[in-house]
C-alpha cells in the first residue's frame, strides 16, 4: 500500500509538472509562431487573412483559388485592392471561418468564392485542415466554433498550448529564417505542364453533404447581410473527372443574387494541356489567363 | 540402457547435428544453449534419436522435452 | 475505441484506478466485465460471438479432459477446431473462397454465383480464435487442465489490451495469472506506463507519419520516380513496425500496469542477419503460435522426409500465416514467399555456416551490417507483394519502376524532417538497447530527473509532431 501512495504521488507531481511544461513549451512556440516579423509585413497567411486584410476584393477557396487567382491582374483591371486567402486542402468550413473574421473587421466590397465541383461532397477528412487554426483558437471566436463543432472532445484537446502548435514546428523553425512569403498578395504560383493521363474518367458521383451547404448557406448570407457582393466561380479544369453539384445550388444563388460564373465546361480550358498543372489546378500560365476573364467579367458589372 | 549409455549416444548425435565436436551434454541444457538449435533443426534432432534408439516418439513427448534431461528422461521410458 | 482515440484517454486511467480501489479477489472480474464493455463500444453484436466462442472453447475442453478414449478426445479436438474456426473462415474468407470458387467455374463456362457478402469483420477475431485454438489444442496435448472456471476462460479471450491486435498469448500464462494475486506492483506499474509511452510514440510520431509519404507514393505508383518508389519501399517495414510494435507495446503496457505479464512481440527485428533470423524477432506472438501449433506437428508427422519434410512444413505454415493476415491472394503468396525464402535458408545453412566459420564473418561488422541490410531489403520488397500496392501486378509494376525509372525523388519538407526524427530516434533507441544495453540509459537511467526528462521529451515530441488527424496529407501532382 506504501508503494501505491508513491505512485500515486509522483504521478501526481509528474502531471503538474506536465501542465507547467506544456503552457511553456506551447507559449515558446506561440512566440514564435506569431513573431512580429510575421505581422508586420503580412508573411504569416493565415494571421493577415483572419486579422489584417483591409482589401476591397477577398478570394477565398482551397488549392484551385491559391493557385489559380491573381490578384495583382485584378487590381489593375478593376482599380480596387485584392487579397487571396485560399489555403490548399481546405473547404467551406475553413473559408466561412476566415470570412466570418473577415466579416467582424469591415465588410469588403467583392467576396469572390472559388467553388470545386467536389466542394459539397462529404469526405472522412472535411475537419482534418481545421488544425492550421489551432493557434488561433482562443483569441478568435470563429475559430473556436468551428474547431468546436469538428469534434466531441476538441475543446478539450485545445487545453494543451503545446498541441495547438502540432505538426507546425518546422514552420516555426524556418519562419523566422525566411525572408519572406512564398506568394504574392496571397497568390501562390505553380509551375510546370500537365503530361499524364488518367487510365479513364471515372466521373464517379458523391454523396452529397449537407452540413457542408448549411456552411455556404452561412458564408453566402453572413456576406450578402455585410453589404458585400458575393461571387462564386468555378474553377476551369482539364478534365472533368468528377461530378459536379453546381445544378443543386444554381436556384439557391439566384434567390440570393449571387454571381454564379462557371469555367468548369469552358472549352479554352478543356484539354489545354499548357494552363494545367494537373487534372485541377491551374499553372501559372492558365492562372494569368484565368483571372484576366474574371477580371472582365468583375468589369462588366453593373456599379463596379 | 543405462542413463550414461543413452548420454553418449545423444551426445554423437548432437554433435553431428549441430556440427560441434566438443559439445558436452548437460540436464539443465535448452535450445538457447546450443548454436543452431531451433525449430527448424529440432526434427531432424528427433529424427535422428528416433533412428539411433529404434523408438518412436509421439507429438506429446515433444512438448514434454522442456530441457535435454527431460528428453534423456523420455527417450529412456521408450526403450 | 482505439488506444489512440481521445476515449481511451479517459478509459484507461478511470478503468485503473476502479481496479485498485476494488479488492484484491473482485479484480479478475472487474477486468472481465470491463473486457466485454470495451469489447461492446466497438463491435456491438459481434460481442455475442466472442461469447458462442469462448462458450464452445470452454464446453470442449472440459469434455476432452473427461473422456478416456484417445480416439473420441481426438474427434472432440476436430469438431472443437472447426467450430472455433468457422466464425473466422465465414467473415474473413467467405468472399474470397466465392469469388475464387465463382472465378474457377466461370473459367470452365459454369456459373452458379453466390452472392458476395459485404460483412464487417468482427474486430480481434483473428486474434481470439487463435488463443481460443491454442487453449483447446492445450488441453488436447495434456499440457495444460481445462478450466472449469468459464469467466476465467471468457476473460482469457476478452481480455481488452491484447483482444483487438494481440500479442497472441497462452491460456497457461493468462490463467495462471489472473487466478493469482493481482496486486500492485509499482516497478511492473512503471515500466508497464514506460511501454505504453513509447508505443504511443512509434504509433503516431513514425508509423503514421510515414504512412503519410508512403502512401502518398503508393497510392499514385504510375506517376511515381523510380527513387520514390525505391525510398518508400525501404520505408514502409518502418510504418509496419511503428504500428503494430507501438500497439504491442500499449497493450503489454496496459496490462503491466494491471500487473499482468505478456508476452513480448518484437524483439528489435531489424537487427536480424537472416529471414529466418528475422521471423523470431517479428511478431513473436504469433510465430511461436504457428510454431507450435502448425508447425511442430506437420514438420514432427513429416519427419522421415528429413530436411524436405521441414520444407514442406514451412511452406504450408507460412502459406497459411499468410492467409491469416488478408483474405486475398497477394497475402498467401506473400506467405509461400517468405516459405521459400526460409526453406532456401533452412537447406543452404550448414554451409553458410561453414562459410561464415572460415572466414570468421560473424566476428566482421561489416558482414553483420551487410547481412541485416540484406534481410531488411527483402523483408521490405517482400511486403510489396503483401499489400503494399493493391495487386501482384502493380507490385511488379513498382519493382519494374525502380529498376527503369530515372526520374527524381519526390520530396515533401515537412514530412520528411519529422519522419527523420521519428525514425532516427528509433534507431538510436534501438542501436542502443542491440549493441549498449547498460550505457545511455533514459527510461531506465538511475537518475530520476534523467528520466523524467526523458519522459517529458517524448511525451511533448508526441504532442508537436505525432499524426492526430488527416491534415497532414501531402498534396501530389497526379
Amino acid at each position: 500500500m506504501n508503494k501505491g501512495k508513491l505512485f500515486i504521488k509522483k504521478l501526481f507531481v509528474f502531471i503538474i509538472l506536465l501542465i507547467i511544461l506544456d503552457f511553456a513549451i506551447g507559449s515558446v512556440l506561440e512566440h514564435f509562431y506569431f513573431s512580429p516579423k510575421s505581422k508586420i509585413s503580412g508573411d504569416n497567411k493565415l494571421y493577415y487573412s483572419l486579422k489584417m486584410t483591409k482589401e476591397d476584393i477577398l478570394v477565398f477557396g482551397a488549392s484551385t483559388a491559391i493557385h489559380g487567382i491573381i490578384p495583382k491582374i485584378i487590381e489593375d483591371s478593376v482599380g480596387m485592392s485584392c487579397y487571396n486567402t485560399g489555403w490548399n486542402g481546405t473547404n467551406i468550413y475553413f473559408s466561412n471561418t476566415i470570412l466570418s473574421s473577415v466579416l467582424q473587421r469591415y465588410a469588403p466590397k467583392v467576396v469572390i468564392f472559388d467553388m470545386t465541383a467536389w466542394e459539397l461532397n462529404k469526405e472522412d477528412d472535411d475537419f482534418d485542415k481545421l488544425s492550421e487554426l489551432y493557434p488561433y483558437y482562443y483569441t478568435n471566436k470563429s475559430v473556436k466554433e468551428i474547431i468546436d463543432f469538428s469534434g466531441k472532445y476538441e475543446k478539450y484537446k485545445m487545453l494543451s498550448k503545446t498541441y495547438r502548435y502540432n505538426s507546425k514546428l518546422l514552420y516555426i523553425l524556418t519562419q523566422n529564417l525566411r525572408s519572406g512569403n512564398t506568394g504574392v498578395q496571397g497568390y501562390e504560383p505553380i509551375y510546370g505542364y500537365w503530361n499524364l493521363d488518367l487510365a479513364e474518367d471515372t466521373m464517379s458521383v458523391e454523396p452529397y453533404d449537407s452540413i457542408k451547404f448549411s456552411y455556404f448557406d452561412k458564408f453566402v448570407t453572413h456576406a450578402s447581410e455585410k453589404g458585400c457582393r458575393v461571387i462564386v466561380v468555378s474553377p476551369p479544369v482539364y478534365r472533368e473527372y468528377i461530378k459536379d453539384q453546381y445544378s443543386r445550388i444554381e436556384p439557391y444563388l439566384k434567390s440570393k443574387n449571387v454571381e454564379f460564373w462557371n469555367f468548369r465546361n469552358d472549352t479554352s480550358f478543356l484539354n489545354h494541356r499548357e494552363y494545367f498543372y494537373d487534372y485541377v489546378h491551374l499553372n501559372n500560365a492558365g492562372a494569368i489567363y484565368y483571372t484576366r476573364q474574371i477580371a472582365s467579367h468583375l468589369k462588366k458589372l453593373p456599379g463596379a | 540402457m543405462e542413463r550414461t549409455e543413452v548420454t553418449d549416444k545423444l551426445t554423437t548425435i548432437f554433435r553431428t547435428t549441430f556440427s560441434n565436436d566438443s559439445l558436452i551434454l548437460k540436464d539443465e541444457m535448452t535450445a538457447n544453449d546450443v548454436d543452431r538449435w531451433d525449430s527448424l533443426s529440432h526434427m531432424i534432432l528427433i529424427a535422428e534419436i528416433e533412428k539411433t534408439f529404434s523408438i518412436k516418439f509421439k507429438l506429446k513427448d515433444l512438448n514434454r522435452m522442456q530441457n535435454v534431461g527431460a528428453m534423456i528422461d523420455i527417450i529412456i521410458t521408450k526403450l | 475505441m482505439q488506444f489512440t482515440s481521445f476515449n481511451f484517454l479517459i478509459f484507461f486511467p478511470s478503468v485503473i484506478l476502479l481496479y485498485y480501489i476494488l479488492p484484491q479477489k473482485f479484480r479478475w472480474s472487474f477486468v472481465l466485465i470491463i473486457s466485454y464493455y470495451f469489447y461492446i463500444n466497438i463491435n456491438p453484436i459481434y460481442a455475442f460471438l466472442l461469447v458462442g466462442v469462448t462458450t464452445s472453447t470452454y464446453l470442449f475442453a472440459i469434455l476432452m479432459e473427461k473422456t478416456k478414449s484417445d480416439k473420441t478426445r481426438k474427434w472432440l479436438l476436430i469438431a472443437d477446431i472447426i467450430l472455433t474456426l468457422l466464425p473466422l473462415f465465414f467473415f474473413k474468407y467467405y468472399n474470397f473462397v466465392n469469388q475464387s470458387v465463382f472465378d474457377l467455374l466461370d473459367y470452365f463456362g459454369i456459373r452458379w454465383p453466390l452472392p458476395n457478402l459485404s460483412l464487417l469483420l468482427p474486430i480481434g477475431i483473428s486474434f481470439y480464435t487463435f488463443m481460443a485454438l491454442g487453449y483447446s489444442i492445450d488441453v488436447y496435448n495434456e499440457t495444460i487442465r481445462a478450466e472449469k472456471n468459464f469467466g476465467i476462460v471468457a476473460l482469457f479471450t476478452s481480455f481488452f489490451p491484447i483482444v483487438l491486435s494481440g500479442p497472441i498469448e497462452r491460456a497457461r500464462n493468462m490463467f495462471n495469472q489472473f487466478r493469482g494475486k493481482l496486486t500492485f506492483n509499482y516497478d511492473k506499474a512503471v515500466s508497464g506506463l514506460q511501454l505504453m509511452l513509447w508505443g504511443y510514440f512509434m504509433k503516431l510520431v513514425i508509423a503514421d507519419r510515414v504512412a503519410i509519404y508512403v502512401s502518398t507514393i503508393f497510392n499514385n505508383y504510375e506517376y511515381h520516380s523510380g527513387v520514390s518508389l525505391l525510398f518508400a519501399t525501404l520505408l514502409y517495414p518502418f510504418q509496419i513496425y511503428g504500428d503494430l510494435g507501438g500497439y504491442s507495446l500499449i497493450a503489454i503496457g496496459c496490462a503491466n500496469v494491471m500487473g499482468i505479464d505478456i508476452i513480448p512481440n518484437f524483439n528489435r527485428p531489424f537487427f536480424a542477419t537472416s529471414m529466418s533470423e528475422f521471423w523470431r524477432r517479428w511478431h513473436m506472438s504469433l510465430i511461436k503460435w504457428l510454431t507450435d501449433y502448425l508447425y511442430t506437428p506437420i514438420s514432427f508427422g513429416l519427419r522421415r522426409l528429413n530436411v524436405w519434410g521441414i520444407v514442406i512444413a514451412l511452406l504450408l505454415t507460412f502459406l497459411i500465416s499468410g492467409a491469416w493476415h488478408g483474405a486475398a491472394l497477394i497475402y498467401m503468396i506473400w506467405g509461400t514467399f517468405q516459405g521459400i525464402l526460409l526453406s532456401i535458408e533452412a537447406l543452404t545453412n550448414r554451409r553458410k555456416v561453414e562459410f561464415e566459420k572460415k572466414y570468421k564473418l560473424r566476428s566482421k561488422s561489416l558482414y553483420i551490417i551487410f547481412s541485416s541490410v540484406l534481410t531488411y531489403a527483402l523483408f521490405a520488397f517482400s511486403l510489396l507483394i503483401a499489400g503494399a500496392v493493391e495487386s501482384v501486378s502493380a507490385a511488379f509494376a513498382v519493382i519494374g519502376k525502380i529498376f527503369t525509372n530515372t526520374q527524381p525523388l519526390f520530396i515533401n519538407k515537412t514530412t520528411l524532417f519529422y519522419m527523420l526524427i521519428g525514425v532516427g530516434l528509433l534507431i538510436l533507441s534501438e542501436l542502443r538497447d542491440e549493441f549498449f544495453p547498460e550505457k545511455f540509459k533514459l527510461f531506465q537511467s538511475k537518475n530520476i530527473y534523467i528520466r523524467w526528462a526523458a519522459y517529458m521529451s517524448v511525451l511533448f515530441l508526441i504532442l508537436l509532431i505525432g499524426v492526430f488527424n488527416g491534415g497532414q496529407f501531402i498534396y501530389f501532382k497526379f
